[in-house]
Formats: structure tokens, C-alpha cells, sequence
């Protein structure tokens, strides 16, 4: 028998129990029906065990146990025979199968043999002349800790000894006191009702109640739980503490807890984006606002730049105080478009509208935007794509892509440098822009996306940047489905490579 | 003496156990400690020169992990249901117990309680809520254990509306 038990069960005879020969297992069914047994039976039981024979006709105490609530199950110091005390674990070994430990614990129980006598002393009818150590039948349902009622028509019979729990929470009752359930524990009212449900089957088993809290001395909460048992015409109702609660309501605590903790981020989160919502928005309009105004400085500073007449009555400070002008509207128009893109991107306001078009035409319209600016650097561009592709975006959003990676390589490249853009076109679509600029550190490449890069730094030429460039980049390369990447050595140039699946 | 029974009805953490414990007891603790199963306190309140002895059911809260037994609610005279104003998903909970309640005890006298005044800047129940639950003809009390606010009274007032 031993040989055919599962790993866990084994398991469990090496690691709970203790490590002494004189064990018997007895394996039952789901209905508590033996199926086999080894073991000293003789010192446990009054009779041999029959195959097929209920176990509770061997160990009363295991009446309705079987299958247990929980596994494993541990019935702690039960009177299995007229003078042996011993301890029941009950373990589910397969399925529909379980395994029944009987331990001795005879020994250990002698430090409160005093209370056991009592106990068997009462069990045994309150005939003090009979000693504990005679054959005798005990009542069931005498369990340590469990306060045992039986129903009657009209009342409940307390036929245990007090509970020590049941002493401390109701002192003034004692062994076969009646006593109006419902009035003790309030929870009967609840329980009683599904109690007779079940008792008028006039079936032999078990149900159990849920758990309930009542308050001992000292404010201390204890948890409880009851079962209402039908055995051989009569009605029992059986209540104990609940053992296993602490880790039960442990495991609770921390999954509501965490419920909670993902509730307030969930929340903060929404409260966070509508803040951003806010945000963009104003930018937005703002941007959109100052549009007008610098524009118009903007054209009055270019009107006085090319009014060579008039420069001519102005000292060279004054002239180039007016250049000085123009340039820095001109920047501020590109940073106003720019923050004005970036929070339309940001909110939303934008739709990719796809056509095919042609890969090398887009590119080359790119170069003619830069040419200025690679001429005035003496910057040498070149593209290598083989055959022309056709890709599917859109012209204007994709333009401004390479606009702003073009005008970013040409930013950080030194004078008679050089920026290619390479077309790769193997298992997806590879666009790389390659500059032979300053390179930037793995740091900066690591947050390049973001927008509103805090160290976004002046050019080889001094140019200053938004710093919201790249970030619009990564937006649109997004919102087409494509992917974007950087590759960069300091000192040797950057390479930005758009993937196109 | 007439004997009622409340039960405490709510999604999890939004402060049955508080309430019944402010109200009981008149303390109040920050830390939450998740309910198992059902505690069930006593206390006696005199309303029209009638005394009687409240027993009131704090049941475990509502949620994934643990559901509320019908059984728990029938026999009751009244219902609290308790809503944690900072979390509009009790809002959903408490109306699927008013449910199970209108079905098990249907002559339960309801109050809904809106728990947590005391964080009415943070509440996502919004006003246009509580309106729509009166509209529904729901009597709505919006209480804190934490501050001791309107606990007494909601008690006070189910009972009235039990007696009656």
C-alpha cells in the first residue's frame, strides 16, 4: 500500500509526522468508504477493518469528515480507543481518494491526562465509578474544542464538555444546559434556516456554515464556524473555531490591498491624463494665438532687412540689431509651429491619410528643403537606394520626418561632412540616415524620443534646437505603424534607422 | 424589547466594518483589516420612546474573492448600503445588492450611506450620481466613521424607518 502512494503523500508522512513506526493508514473513498489499510489496527481500533465498510464504524470521531473541508485535515487528540489518544490527519492522496493517519499521542496528552479523565469520566454517563481505561462507548462527536449540540424539536442540548472558547465567551453554560442557539449566536438566525433545509432530507452527512466573528474577553475576535449533521435520525450542530482563518485573511488582505493600491493608480493615471489633456490644450491654443502676432514682427523685421535705403541711415549697430530681430522670430515662428504640432500630435488632432508614392521622389524632396542649409556647411549628401520603392504614407506628415531628420544631421555636422541617406530593402524596408557629425552619448540616445529634451544642445555652427523635433518624428513614425531607432558614436556621427515592416 | 436586524451591505474597504465599530464602540481605526465572514454587534437606540435592540450584521464585503450569501440578508428589517465616495466601482456594487436585497427581504427598509465625507475633494461619486439615486427614490446619508459625521443619525433614521 505504502509503495503505491503518491509523492505528495508520502511527502506528507515524512514531513508532518512523527518519525516512529506504529502508524495506521487507512485509505477511503470520497463517501469515507475503506479501501484498504496498514498498520497496527489492533492498538487503534476495536475490530479489524473491512474493505468497503465505513470508516466512521472504526473512528466515530470521522463521521461526516470524510472528504475533509481542507487537506490536509487534523483532528488533534481524539480517543480513537477506550485508552488511546491519537491524532487524525486526513490527506487527499489522488482524486476521489484519501488517506487517513492515525497517530498514537497517548504520551504527549499525559501532561493533561487530568482533563481527559474528566472528559471520559463524562462521556462515560457520569458513572464515576467506571475509570477512563474501560471498554466504553463515548459520544461521536465529542471533539476537543468543538461545542456539540443535539436538536430536538423544540431545543438545543449542549451534550460536550465546554470548549474552553465556549467557556470563555458564555461562562454560565455547562454540559447538557439548553440553550436557544439563536440567542447565543446571533449567525443562527442565518444558519438555522439552511440547517432544517437540510435536515428535512433526513439524509446522513454534513453541511457547513459560513464563518462568522464573535468577541471574547479583551475585545479579542475569534472565528467560528458550524455544521449542521444528520446521523441516524437525529440532528447535531457542531461549532468550532476556525483554525485556518489567519491565513485566509491574510491572502485576502493583500489581494484586496492591492486591488486597492491599482485602484488609486488607476485613478492618479486618469487624473494625470487629463492633465496632460489640459496641458497640450493650452499649448495648442496658444501657440496657435501667438502664430499671428510674430508672423507679423516677423515680416515688418524682414521688410526692414530688405529695405536697403533705409539701412543705409542706420549705424551697423542698429542693422544688426534688425538681423538680430528677423532671425530670432524666425526661430521663435519654427518653435511656435513646432509646440503647435507636437500638442495637436500629442492630442490626437491628426490623421495619417496613406498614399503610394514614391520613395526616391520623398527623399528627394527632402534634399531640396536642406540644400540651403547643407550648402552653407559644405555638407555632401548622397543617397544609395538601389531600385525605387513605393511606400505607403503620408507625403506630408513622412516629409516632415526627414525635414527634421535632415535638418538634426546637418545640426551636428561639422563643416565638409557628410549625410546619406541609405535605402535598404531586404525583409522589410530599412531608411538610414548616416551623418559623419559629433555623435551623442548612449545617454542622450536613450531619451532622444521624448520631446522636450533638456539637453538638447547647439549645434556644430551654434544652431540652436526645440528640442521637440525628434519627438514629433517618433510620433508620426508611430502613428504610420513604422519603427524608429538610433545608433551613435561620439566623435564618429549618428545613424537613424526608420524600420518599415 | 423589539429586536431589528441591519445588515452592513457594500464592496469591499469602503467602511462597513468602521461604521458598525464608530457607531458600537465609537471608535475608529485608519488601518483596514478585511472582514471574514460576518460579525454581528448589538446595540440598543431609543427612537419614539421605543427601545430597540439593533443587531447589526457587518458582512463581509462584496467583490471577486468573497460573495455575499442571500441567506445573510433574509429575516432583515433594514439595509445599509454602503458606497466608498472616492470609488465610483462601489457605486455598481451597491446596486447589485439593493438587487439581491429588493429580492431576498423585499420589506427592508434601504438607506444607501456615502462613506468617506471627511475626502469629499477627492469623491468620484459626483453630485449628478447622488441626485439619480434620489430621483430612484433612494434615501441617501453621506457619513464618515473617520470624522464621526452623520453615523449616529443614519442609525437613528433606519430604525424609524423600520418602525414604521
Amino acid at each position: 500500500m505504502l509503495r503505491n502512494l503518491p509523492h505528495h503523500t508520502i511527502k506528507y508522512l515524512v514531513d508532518e509526522l512523527p518519525p516512529f513506526t506504529g502508524i495506521l493508514l487507512i485509505k477511503t473513498n470520497e463517501q469515507g468508504n475503506i479501501i484498504d489499510f496498514h498498520g497496527p489496527h489492533k492498538k487503534y481500533l476495536r475490530s479489524k477493518p473491512e474493505i468497503g465498510k465505513p470508516i466512521h464504524e472504526y473512528v466515530p470521531a470521522l463521521f461526516s469528515m470524510i472528504p475533509p473541508t481542507i487537506s490536509p485535515m487534523v483532528l488533534n487528540r481524539i480517543q480513537s480507543n477506550s485508552n488511546v489518544y491519537t491524532d487524525i490527519h486526513m490527506v487527499e492522496s489522488t482524486q476521489n481518494e484519501f488517506i487517513v493517519f492515525i497517530v498514537d499521542q497517548t504520551h504527549e496528552v499525559d501532561s493533561i491526562r487530568e482533563i481527559i479523565q474528566k472528559i471520559n469520566e463524562s462521556n462515560l454517563n457520569s458513572d464515576s465509578n467506571k475509570s477512563a481505561d474501560k471498554n466504553n462507548d463515548f459520544n461521536p462527536f465529542v471533539v476537543f474544542d468543538y461545542l456539540s449540540l443535539e436538536i430536538t424539536e423544540n431545543e438545543a442540548i449542549i451534550k460536550s464538555e465546554i470548549p474552553s472558547w465556549f467557556g470563555l465567551l458564555k461562562p454560565e453554560y455547562s454540559k447538557n444546559d439548553r440553550i436557544d442557539i439563536s440567542d447565543v449566536f446571533p449567525y443562527f438566525e442565518v444558519f438555522n434556516f439552511e440547517a432544517n433545509n437540510f435536515w428535512e432530507k433526513k439524509k446522513n452527512g454534513k453541511i457547513k456554515s459560513g464563518i462568522w466573528t464573535e468577541t471574547i474577553s479583551n475585545s479579542e475576535d475569534m472565528y467560528l464556524t458550524a455544521y449542521a449533521i444528520y446521523y441516524d435520525n437525529k440532528r447535531f450542530i457542531l461549532i468550532k473555531p476556525e483554525e485556518n482563518i489567519n491565513k485566509e485573511q491574510l491572502d485576502l488582505q493583500l489581494a484586496r490591498e492591492q486591488k486597492l493600491a491599482y485602484e488609486k493608480l488607476k485613478k492618479a493615471e486618469k487624473k494625470l491624463k487629463t492633465l496632460l489633456e489640459y496641458k497640450d490644450k493650452f499649448v495648442s491654443i496658444v501657440s496657435h494665438d501667438l502664430r499671428s502676432p510674430v508672423a507679423a514682427v516677423l515680416g515688418i523685421a524682414e521688410m526692414l532687412v530688405n529695405d536697403e535705403e533705409e539701412l543705409l541711415k542706420l549705424n551697423d549697430f542698429y542693422v544688426e540689431m534688425i538681423h538680430s530681430i528677423k532671425d530670432e522670430m524666425l526661430r521663435l515662428l519654427d518653435y511656435n509651429d513646432k509646440l503647435y504640432h507636437w500638442s495637436n500630435l500629442e492630442l490626437g488632432n491628426f490623421e495619417v491619410v496613406k498614399r503610394k508614392e514614391s520613395l526616391e521622389k520623398v527623399i528627394e524632396t527632402a534634399r531640396r528643403t536642406a540644400s540651403q542649409k547643407l550648402l552653407s556647411k559644405n555638407i555632401s549628401f548622397s543617397t544609395n537606394i538601389e531600385d525605387d520603392v513605393i511606400i505607403d504614407i503620408d507625403i506630408t506628415l513622412f516629409l516632415q520626418v526627414l525635414n527634421n531628420l535632415l535638418s538634426n544631421a546637418i545640426k551636428f555636422t561639422p563643416e565638409n561632412g557628410s549625410i546619406a541617406i541609405d535605402v535598404i530593402n531586404t525583409k522589410g524596408l530599412q531608411i538610414a540616415i548616416i551623418d559623419s557629425g559629433v555623435g551623442m552619448p548612449k545617454k542622450i540616445c536613450d531619451n532622444i524620443f521624448l520631446g522636450f529634451a533638456r539637453n538638447s544642445s547647439m549645434g556644430t555652427h551654434g544652431e540652436k534646437g526645440t528640442g521637440l523635433g525628434l519627438g514629433i518624428v517618433k510620433k508620426i513614425v508611430d502613428a504610420h505603424g513604422f519603427t524608429i531607432n538610433v545608433e551613435s558614436e561620439l566623435g564618429k556621427g549618428s545613424r537613424f534607422i526608420i524600420d518599415i515592416p | 424589547m423589539i429586536k431589528k436586524k441591519i445588515v452592513m451591505l457594500g464592496s469591499f474597504a469602503v467602511g462597513k466594518t468602521s461604521l458598525v465599530q464608530r457607531y458600537v464602540n465609537s471608535i475608529f481605526s485608519e488601518k483596514y483589516l478585511t472582514t471574514i465572514g460576518v460579525k454581528i454587534d448589538q446595540k440598543i437606540i431609543k427612537v419614539s420612546n421605543a427601545e430597540v435592540n439593533l443587531l447589526l450584521w457587518d458582512i463581509h464585503g462584496e467583490d471577486d474573492y468573497q460573495k455575499i450569501k442571500p441567506t445573510y440578508i433574509m429575516g432583515s428589517s433594514g439595509c445599509f448600503i454602503i458606497l466608498d465616495g472616492t470609488r465610483k466601482a462601489t457605486l455598481d456594487v451597491g446596486l447589485k445588492l439593493i438587487e439581491t436585497v429588493k429580492q431576498t427581504a423585499p420589506n427592508s427598509s434601504i438607506i444607501i450611506l456615502i462613506n468617506k465625507s471627511d475626502l469629499k475633494e477627492e469623491w468620484d461619486i459626483s453630485e449628478d450620481d447622488i441626485k439619480n439615486l434620489k430621483y430612484k427614490g433612494y434615501e441617501v446619508i453621506e457619513t464618515s466613521a473617520k470624522a464621526n459625521t452623520e453615523v449616529e443619525y443614519a442609525f437613528k433614521r433606519i430604525t424609524q424607518l423600520m418602525l414604521n
